[in-house]
């Protein structure tokens, strides 16, 4: 099993939690989906998962090993080398040009940009936004910033994707492009995908659907 | 190899967007190196004023003009070049007229200390453009003494203040002009004579100075002490100086500090992102510092560069690159310094908050 949580209890404040005694996984080249109304805690347990916040009880495993309870450091060593994430904003760096913004992952994991630069390009061609590399992020439209972070999130092949509304900002069509990069990463790597969405479409072309409460 | 990522990273982050911070860093480097400029050239002077009364037969003749300012007439210079005198320290009452908003000290009958070199006799044609002496003053070559004097004037004390250089070469310059377009007559000529041995001397060389001059009193008399006094005042010189390089100092670690916590307050949004796809905190807080100190190394090379050819410029002779090295160090210090706060700041930028859509 690639992720798995064990009675998982996420929110903003001790006592009042958000979620509790969740109990999912992720197995290898797999795309769950995480629906559920607005505020229900969707965004919240996948930076739980992904290690940017704290669970408030319980424990979150990526495989086999138990990387909520690690230092602060150590999990951003993590999340540079083995996780990938979309935004729901893009966050791209406005002052950088977009193909700085995709191998900007790459300098957290300690690799120069120079020598990810050939599969950040591929990478943009299969996100069909060839030839924006050296414009800047206010140079190119919302739904091409949305699909440049997910070429930033799959840069350093992470062996689990964290994509929050990846296809909000997009046209039903980029929205597909999206989602079949994403299905081809996972079952070409194996990699895990968790997705965060409302969006029925993206649901349907998913393995599997956790609702939350 | 993280720390070459690191140094890379800063120095695209400064080429795209961070250039106000090198140039006022720049600026404000250049205002040190100057400053540091300014002493070593007291230093020098001091440095050379010591050789020259030291050397086996030199002299030293203090001309000193009470309660007027003071007029270099040609036949003065040419009382001291009989006298074998390469250099000679005059002090200068400025008039009234001169006082100034940028120069508040002149004019308040306080008696300045002037240093000049006494130009060899040259061959090339006199200019009298920027002085109207009197007529004796066209057969001799009255520009450079003036020159000279401007430029050897880097020991001047405004009030116990610092004056910049280019400061001081105006004013200088505004003293003279002044000084014979219709300065008040001169009341006394004193000559002090460091050695009793040349009392004699100095005194046929009063007397031709007197008739140059307007003065109706003439003395001349020795003084042990003078030198003594000349290099007190150079020690107080140095000391505003210093003083004054480390309010600089300060100022710079003030406006680095406000200045890179300005930009990090702006750029928490990316430090935010940075954090969240795998920059550990220490990483971020370095970049902070790497770009200030990058930023500091190109506003040094900058403000050396500028502060070269201002001193060229205004104080030829005055640039020292070891003083120049000093204030570059102390650019640098001061911009780690004033790096660390705002490092602390972007470190602690959360990244939950900087990536959660609201």
């Amino acid at each position: 099993m690639l992720l798995t949580t064990h009675g998982l209890g996420i929110g903003h404040t001790k006592g009042r939690p958000l979620l509790s005694d969740l109990d999912i996984s992720v197995s290898q080249a797999e795309i769950l989906a995480l629906t559920g109304r607005s505020g229900s805690g969707k965004s919240t347990l996948l930076y739980t998962l992904g290690t940017l916040m704290r669970p408030l009880v319980g424990e979150v495993v990526i495989e086999g090993e138990p990387v909520t309870t690690w230092p602060q450091a150590r999990q951003a060593a993590f999340r540079a080398r083995r996780l990938g994430f979309v935004f729901q904003d893009a966050l791209l760096d406005a002052g950088r040009s977009v193909i700085d913004s995709v191998t900007e992952a790459s300098l957290y994991a300690g690799v120069s940009r120079g020598s990810v630069h050939q599969r950040a390009l591929e990478l943009l061609s299969k996100l069909e936004v060839t030839d924006l590399d050296r414009r800047r992020p206010g140079e190119v439209s919302g739904g091409q910033a949305q699909r440049i972070g997910v070429a930033r999130a799959l840069l350093m092949s992470p062996r689990l994707v964290l994509a929050d509304e990846p296809t909000g900002n997009l046209d039903p069509q980029s929205g597909a492009v999206v989602l079949n990069v994403l299905r081809e990463y996972a079952d070409q790597s194996g990699s895990g995908v968790v997705i965060a969405t409302h969006d029925p479409v993206v649901v349907g072309l998913c393995d599997r659907v956790v609702n939350l409460p | 190899m993280k720390a070459r990522l690191l140094v890379g990273e800063a120095v695209a982050d400064l080429r795209s967007q961070r250039w106000r911070t090198v140039l006022l860093i720049g600026s404000l480097a250049t205002c040190l190196i100057l400053l540091f400029g300014v002493e070593s050239r007291v230093v020098q002077t001091r440095a050379s004023l010591d050789a020259a009364i030291d050397a086996p037969g030199a002299r030293l003749i203090r001309i000193t003009a009470y309660d007027t300012a003071v007029q270099v007439y040609p036949p003065q210079i040419d009382a001291l070049r009989s006298l074998s005198v390469a250099r000679a320290v005059f002090a200068i009452t400025a008039p009234e007229g001169a006082r100034s908003r940028a120069t508040p000290a002149l004019g308040d009958g306080t008696v300045r200390w002037y240093e000049g070199l006494i130009p060899p006799q040259t061959a090339s044609p006199p200019c009298r453009s920027a002085m109207a002496g009197p007529p004796a003053a066209a057969s001799v070559g009255l520009p450079d003494a003036v020159g000279d004097l401007r430029t050897e004037h880097g020991m001047v004390s405004l009030g116990g203040l610092w004056a910049i250089p280019r400061e001081l070469g105006f004013l200088s310059a505004t003293v003279l002009v002044r000084a014979c377009e219709g300065a008040p007559p001169m009341k006394e000529l004193v000559i002090v004579v460091d050695d009793p041995q040349h009392l004699e001397a100095a005194t046929a060389a009063g007397v031709a100075l007197f008739s140059a001059t307007d003065a109706s009193k003439l003395t001349v008399r020795s003084e042990q002490h003078a030198l003594d006094q000349q290099r007190s005042l150079l020690r107080i010189v140095e000391a505003d100086s210093r003083a004054l390089q480390r309010w600089v100092a300060l100022a710079l670690t003030a406006i680095a500090t406000l200045l890179l916590g300005s930009y990090v307050v702006q750029r928490r949004s990316e430090f935010g992102r940075r954090r969240a796809i795998g920059a550990t905190s220490s990483w971020v807080a370095c970049l902070v510092l790497v770009e200030a100190l990058v930023s500091a190394l190109v506003a040094c090379a900058l403000g050396v560069t500028v502060a070269l050819v201002a001193q060229r410029m205004l104080m030829p002779g005055g640039f020292s690159w070891a003083f120049a090295a000093g204030a570059a160090c102390m650019t640098l210090a001061a911009s780690a310094l004033g790096a660390v706060i705002p490092a602390f700041l972007a470190a602690s930028a959360d990244p939950i908050r900087e990536v959660r859509v609201p």
